[in-house]
């Protein structure tokens, strides 16, 4: 291979790169080239090694073996400095941004204009308005960018690395909090910035986005690469096949037997709350899941879902209305009396809510046993061989790959974790199920599983509410759809007669007469 | 705990890797021998070093040292007596630990319990000895849980950052307990600062002659074993463990992330409370407004080195003890003074909270020169 | 007038120690290393500002070379924090069990004495007296007759106001103390500003530690800085990274010291009186909790069931 800068090498180039992180092999002789103009899709599951590979790229982690190669020359990337200077940027799927710092303040950060060691704000506004101007938007200089909203802090994103002069753009996950509005808008700047001569990684592993917008499609599977394709050549049921090495995945609806004119179990009657830090104020929230039924929450992030979910369980106070379950009203109980009435919760952030995650499998599911000792009995022992027992079972049963319920949470899949909180909380036998981001940061065998555990607990009449901000997830699962916005429902919709257009026109706020 | 600042961020985000194999007892021990070899290999050196730069000879004064502290069961006793009250203390501090709950208030509430109990023992009584020492160790619990509890409610229910305000705690209460012994509460027939000595019910008895070691040892392992299953085994200690683990999970699972909190710090204060009386009952007899010198500051330190586990943490205990004593014997042997061993144990504990990262660059080092060697 | 003026002026002896190591401990609450081993790292500021004075015979000699030695203590702990990992939270407890047991040590074993170290060989800091200011009451009292260390620590308090709105070097702190992770991807380096906060932190708290020991006194006792860290840590935790509400808060817990000392015995006992910072510093923390709906900053104290 030439070592010289060639007009016609790629962009950039990564061949035979293989890391890993102790005994995990991350990501294992791994090929990937990118041309200038195009929008290149980086696809594969949950721990398929996407992100690596990326942060390799950009010089967070260092290759095992493997070269990198921009324009044809070798270059070893040590320090994201390094990427940076050979015009690499990257939008991280959580944000680099500095929540306090101003919008300025973040996209100049690293690169200060104002002379050796100073910050001058009057310069750093002239010096970012020309890549806003590229990207034809138009965000205040001044603005506090912890309080701007997700879809604009990831245009600042995309300034910060035109800023940095970058043509190669590497973006990861960039649609999963985007409306479907907010996301054909994207790719809208995506083209443009392509047809102006960059190269932009798409990472993502939703099949419909991929093909909306990459003209080529790398896939990776468990590490390795399985292959390139041209996207105008190949199709979803191939790409999927390559991504999971099956060729039985269902993407479409969850076959399942819905019960008709069941009585409800969870009614939610004009339920209002304080603002929590993280999110919007529920405002006047009313609806009912029926036994049986699973009802979705759609909405753009921070619009109430988490507030709704946090409410319903009892760890954010009500200031108004009332939630009962099964005729029960709960709305003045804590949360351990609420589960005592049936009400299962899994919540959306697994690491912090849904496990204990430096402790054991054990820890993690014996709280259902935990919460009915009272009196003296909270001085008899907590894991007890009865905890023991139903512990071991579930592992068993939901076939959750731990070296036994004395391993650690956080040595755990994604998959494998959520599998133990959904199976602490279906032991229960709960009347009400509050799913929360059910399948987030989990691969597609634990999701069709997961899917099929759900749908046996509504077999068996439990209400079903899935909070999601994934519209797939809702399409594929729920009966009704609920679009909230701003703390409030602005509509209601049957799954079947809706399309992900017309929900994503109720995420930014449109209004229906069927509003709840 | 909300702030997870030691997090490296060029430290991959560690990918879900396979299913992982369970270490075998032998790695595991292996392991913990390494650690232990380590650091007593660091705290030997860095004795031999300091005693070496005073002029003396550094083997054959440690070895003065431990005859000192070890050398004979009445040694050993005294060596073990002066550290009753630490033992309790730890185990105190550790319970809060566990549930998230950093109570550095053992010092101050440790003098609160000794000033309660010595109040309890010269004012009432004389009475049947047993029941004199449990009234002297309720009513030092009761000072010490209260103070504890209530810098715990403050914290559970407004949010009042527990490790600034248990920290400023101690001066004010012992500031206090100062104030009681120098003025209206203090012995007249004594120098100033001290108060009325205890009834002589109000006092542990010997159990080894002319050592100080009393029967208060059996109430020391009492505490420990009931701490021990209270916070490793109890269904109370699961809520705490979680809450302090991650209190979004607790909470959302049903545990009362409230009453965790409140009750595990009320349970620590009262534990360093009675830590403060064993100062009275089981040795001086009355209060002095330098009594606790520090133990508390020692439990707090040895708690968070133990990582509040109670069988690491009077283990760590036992080792300081040691330690202590020996500095004494070594100080009586030569110049060095006896605060040798505060340096020791402050090095000691450095050492082993860097260990894992020490072992984890020697590992790396030899990775490479292996590479090396075989390139 | 005159109980005004000497108030006054002890006041602001006071607050010169608390406002440099809360200006130091500030800095690295932006890197969310907060460090509660002030008290330590005062007490061997306040040790070697002795020790280098009686060496070298010159006050600001015994600064500057106490200066140095911080510094390289500052850099070990840093990397201490950051390479090896070890709980920030743990090593500032550690560094105050450390300090009190060190510096005795040291008393001990170089000048043999116990308890307190005085000598007519140590040096005093001058005083500078402002001719016509200082003749004015009470201004002469607040702004005249202190130490160089005591107008060093209101210039700092100036420069740290200048330096976060127009600095690289701050913006890049409290990055890297926020979010790390956008720091290090925008090409800065996070360890790097973790190290200079604890650097800079422990040259202010010798700096402190100097101004108690050959600043207002002569000598050194041990034990000498009896909490003042911790109201130090308290000062900066209160001020929420404002700089000027730093200041303020220094000086309210300055004068509440000097309140202290002065409060006659008579009117209460003196236990009491040195109560007043800790009091002040407590229902302040109270107060501060019950009307702020932010998060504070929380002392990052470690995960204990993590192996």
């Amino acid at each position: 291979m030439n070592e010289t800068t060639r007009p016609d090498a790629p962009l950039l180039e990564a061949s035979g790169i293989t890391k890993r992180f102790g005994p995990v092999v991350a990501n294992e002789d791994v090929h990937l080239d990118l041309r200038a103009g195009e929008v290149h899709a980086l696809v594969g599951e949950n721990g398929a090694g996407k992100t690596t590979l990326m942060r390799m790229l950009f010089g967070m982690y260092q290759p095992d073996a493997g070269v990198i190669r921009v324009r044809g020359e070798e270059r070893q990337f040590r320090r994201p400095q390094d990427a940076i200077d050979a015009q690499i940027g990257m939008v991280h799927q959580h944000f680099m941004l500095v929540p306090t710092f101003t919008v300025a303040e973040n996209i100049t950060l690293g690169a200060e204009p104002g002379g050796p060691g100073l910050y001058s704000k009057d310069r750093a506004k002239e010096a970012i308005a020309e890549p806003m101007r590229r990207l034809g938007v138009d965000i205040d200089p001044e603005a506090v960018t912890g309080r701007l909203s997700v879809a604009t802090q990831q245009k600042i994103e995309i300034v910060k690395v035109l800023y940095r002069g970058a043509r190669v753009l590497i973006l990861d996950e960039p649609t999963a909090v985007l409306t479907p509005q907010e996301t054909t808008e994207l790719f809208e700047l995506l083209r443009r910035l392509a047809a102006e001569g960059s190269a932009i990684v798409f990472i993502s592993h939703k099949l419909g986005e991929v093909f909306a917008v990459a003209d080529r499609i790398t896939v990776l599977r468990r590490g390795r690469t399985v292959g390139t394709y041209d996207a105008a050549a190949t199709d979803a049921a191939e790409v999927v096949a390559a991504m999971t090495g099956r060729s039985d995945v269902n993407l479409g609806r969850v076959e399942r037997v819905v019960p008709e004119e069941q009585p409800p179990v969870l009614l939610v009657d004009a339920v209002s709350t304080e603002k929590p830090g993280h999110d919007a104020a529920l405002d006047q929230v009313s609806f009912t899941v029926r036994a049986g039924e699973i009802l979705g929450i759609a909405g753009v992030e921070g619009n109430g879902q988490t507030a709704l979910a946090e409410a319903l369980v009892g760890t954010l106070a009500l200031t108004g209305g009332s939630v009962s379950i099964s005729g029960t009203d709960v709305g003045g109980l804590d949360v351990a009396a609420r589960r005592d009435h049936g009400l299962g919760y899994v919540p959306e952030d697994r690491h912090h809510e849904g496990l204990p995650i430096n402790g054991t499998v054990l820890e993690a599911i014996a709280p259902c046993e935990v919460r009915k000792r009272t009196g003296l009995g909270v001085l008899a022992s907590a894991l007890s061989a009865k905890v023991r027992t139903t512990a071991t079972g579930l592992v068993r049963e939901y076939d959750i790959k731990a070296a036994g319920v004395d391993a650690v949470c956080s040595t755990l899949s994604g998959g494998n974790q959520q599998k133990i909180v959904v199976a602490r909380e279906l032991e229960e036998q709960p009347a009400c199920l509050v799913l929360a981001q059910p399948t987030r940061g989990v691969d597609l065998g634990a999701i069709e599983y997961l899917y099929g555990r759900i749908a046996e607990a509504t077999a068996r009449g439990c209400a079903v509410l899935l909070v999601s901000a994934d519209l797939d997830e809702i399409l594929r699962l729920s009966d009704r759809v609920l679009v909230m916005y701003r703390g409030r429902v602005v509509a209601e919709k049957q799954t079947l007669d809706t399309t992900r257009e017309e929900l994503g026109m109720h995420m930014m706020g449109a209004t229906t007469g069927g509003a709840a | 705990m909300t702030a997870a600042p030691t997090t490296n961020p060029t430290e991959p985000a560690a990918p879900a890797p396979a299913p992982p194999e369970r270490p075998g007892w032998r790695a595991v021990a292996g392991r913990q021998a390494a650690a232990i070899g380590y650091t007593v290999v660091i705290g030997l050196v860095l004795a031999s070093v300091l005693i070496y730069s005073q002029g003396y000879a550094p083997f054959a004064t440690i070895q003065s040292g431990l005859q000192y502290a070890v050398g004979d069961p009445t040694q050993v006793a005294r060596t073990f007596a002066w550290g009753l009250p630490l033992y309790v203390a730890a185990l105190g501090v550790a319970i809060a630990f566990r549930s998230g709950m950093f109570n550095i208030g053992a010092e101050g509430q440790m003098y609160a319990g000794a000033l309660a109990a010595a109040l309890t023992g010269a004012y009432l009584g004389p009475l049947f000895s047993p029941a004199h020492l449990l009234l002297c160790t309720l009513a030092a619990g009761l000072a010490g849980g209260l103070i504890a509890a209530g810098l715990g409610w403050l914290r559970a229910a407004w949010g009042v950052d527990e490790v600034l305000s248990t920290l400023l705690s101690n001066y004010i209460v012992i500031l206090f307990c100062a104030y009681l012994a120098i003025g209206p509460l203090r012995d007249t027939t004594r120098q100033s600062g001290t108060t009325k000595e205890v009834a002589d019910t109000a006092r542990f008895g010997e159990l080894v002659p002319r050592s100080g070691l009393t029967t208060a040892v059996f109430v020391v392992v009492v505490v420990a074993i009931v701490i021990w299953w209270l916070s490793e085994r109890s269904v109370l200690g699961y809520r705490w463990r979680m809450t302090g683990e991650s209190p979004a999970f607790a909470s959302s699972v049903g545990i009362d992330v409230f009453k965790a909190r409140v009750s595990s710090m009320a349970l620590s204060g009262f534990v360093c409370g009675v830590a403060g009386s064993l100062l009275v009952t089981a040795s001086q007899g009355r209060f002095w407004t330098e009594i606790a010198s520090g133990i508390g500051w020692d439990g707090v330190l040895i708690a968070l080195v133990a990582r509040s586990r109670p069988v690491a943490t009077v283990i760590w205990v036992s080792v300081y003890c040691v330690m202590r004593s020996a500095a004494r014997g070594i100080e009586q042997a030569s110049e060095v003074p006896s605060e040798l061993s505060l340096v020791l144990i402050s090095a000691i504990i450095i050492a082993a909270a860097a260990q894992a990262r020490v072992f984890h660059q020697f590992a790396q080092l030899r990775h490479r020169l292996g590479s090396l060697r075989r390139s | 007038m005159d109980w005004l003026d000497a108030f006054l002026g002890s006041g602001m002896r006071f607050t010169t120690p608390i406002l440099l190591a809360a200006l130091g401990c500030l800095v690295t609450s932006w890197t969310r290393d907060l460090n509660v081993g002030l008290e330590g790292a005062m007490i061997f500021g306040a040790f070697f500002g002795v020790a280098f004075g009686l060496e070298l015979g010159s006050g600001l000699g015994a600064i500057v070379v106490t200066l140095l030695a911080a510094a390289v203590a500052g850099l070990l702990f840093g990397i201490l924090i950051t390479t090896y990992r070890v709980n920030v939270f743990v090593a500032g407890i550690v560094l105050n069990v450390f300090g009190a047991g060190a510096t005795v040590f040291l008393l001990r074993s170089i000048y043999g004495v116990k308890g307190a170290l005085a000598d007519d060989g140590i040096p005093r800091l001058a005083r500078i007296e402002i001719p016509v200011i200082g003749d004015i009451p009470v201004l002469g009292g607040l702004v005249s007759g202190h130490t160089v260390l005591t107008y060093l620590a209101w210039v700092l308090v100036g420069v740290t106001v200048w330096a976060v709105r127009n600095s690289v070097v701050v913006r890049h702190l409290k990055a890297a103390g926020e979010h790390p992770e956008a720091l290090e991807t925008a090409g800065g380096n996070v360890q790097r500003m973790r190290i200079l906060a604890q650097v800079w932190c422990f040259m202010l708290c010798a700096l402190a530690g100097a101004q108690m020991s050959i600043g207002q006194l002569s000598l050194f006792t041990e034990g000498m800085t009896s909490g003042l860290g911790f109201v130090a840590v308290a000062a900066a935790i209160f001020s929420r990274g404002n700089v000027l509400w730093l200041a303020a808060i220094s000086t309210v817990f300055g004068l509440s010291s000097a309140a202290g000392v002065q409060i006659n015995e008579e009117v209460m006992p003196p236990q009491f009186a040195q109560m007043i910072p800790y009091v002040v510093a407590l229902v302040g923390l109270v107060v501060l909790a019950r009307t702020s709906k932010v998060d504070q900053v929380r002392i990052a104290t470690p995960q204990l069931q993590a192996d």
